[in-house]
């Protein structure tokens, strides 16, 4: 994933987010901001995750930079980045954009490199993926 | 015969094994692998409302009253951290490093419930920088 960040905003990245609903054909996707302030791994619009089929499973309390608690809703489903899908933690916010936070990172062991002066962007998932087993003759 | 036969059970194999990939991953590039597959199939069980007949209010305030008054002193400890799904009505809680390992436990007993989630010896399961602000919220108040 790369690309030219606009001058001083947030980069984004380009994600397929699905849940019970399963994988669209052609896949839909999603721009997701990334915000290394935030720690969990996506946060979404709650009338984006709803037509996704994402389930809901817990509520939770948070924090906020200045010390404050606020609540939310948790669901999950599946992201997938490039060719990698990994099931995770979605919060429902009642903002309008997509976050990515740094469980979204390391869930996909990403690399993060953002170069301002050269105008780059990259995000390369590292993770590797593990073939299920092979069928074997009895 | 032999060989018809051997021919046979690797056919067998192979269709029991793609069934079982279907049916776990069916809406997964078939080149990929969930550690967590209890989840994927959690995610076909539709939510019945008989078994989460709480508000978020009171699942979010019995699950804060659960950990304060039981699970403070029990994790604190040694689970530091770590991930505790909570689920309120029974108080049973399940514990794992990441939210996804603990919800995966969790729904392994409890397919259909909706839990409260806490990170051990932390107010918020996240932090939000300075993006977010105040009105993310869903109503209800927030008990530490």
């Amino acid at each position: 994933m790369a690309g030219l960040p606009p001058s001083n905003s947030t980069p984004n990245v380009q994600l397929e987010l699905y849940g019970v609903w399963g994988r669209q054909n052609p896949p839909v996707l999603f721009n997701a901001l990334i915000d290394t302030g935030f720690t969990g791994g996506v946060s979404i619009p709650i009338m984006t995750a709803l037509p996704l089929g994402l389930t809901l499973f817990s509520t939770a309390n948070f924090t906020l930079a200045d010390g404050s608690i606020e609540n939310t809703f948790l669901c999950y489903g599946i992201v997938a980045l490039g060719n990698i899908a990994k099931p995770m933690v979605f919060s429902l916010t009642r903002g309008k954009d997509i976050l990515v936070g740094t469980e979204f990172l390391a869930a996909f062991e990403a690399k993060l490199e953002l170069d301002y002066k050269a105008k780059t962007f990259s995000l390369i998932p590292q993770v590797t993926i593990t073939p299920p087993p092979a069928p074997t003759v009895s | 015969m032999k060989l018809i036969n051997k021919i046979l059970a690797l056919h067998a194999n192979i269709k029991k094994w793609i069934i079982i990939r279907v049916n776990q991953f069916d809406f997964l590039p078939s080149y990929f692998y969930i550690k967590s597959s209890s989840i994927i199939k959690a995610m076909a069980n539709p939510i019945n409302n008989n078994e989460n007949p709480l508000t978020p209010e009171q699942v979010a305030e019995k699950g804060q009253q659960i950990y304060k008054d039981k699970l403070k002193a029990i994790l604190e400890p040694k689970d530091r951290g770590k991930f505790v799904i909570i689920e309120v009505e029974s108080g049973d809680y399940f514990v794992a490093d990441s939210m996804i390992d603990a919800l995966s436990k969790a729904k392994e007993k409890y397919p259909n419930k909706v839990f409260h989630t806490i990170k051990v010896g932390f107010d918020g399961i996240f932090k939000m920088g300075t993006y977010a602000h105040r009105g993310f919220s869903y109503g209800w108040t927030s008990p530490k």
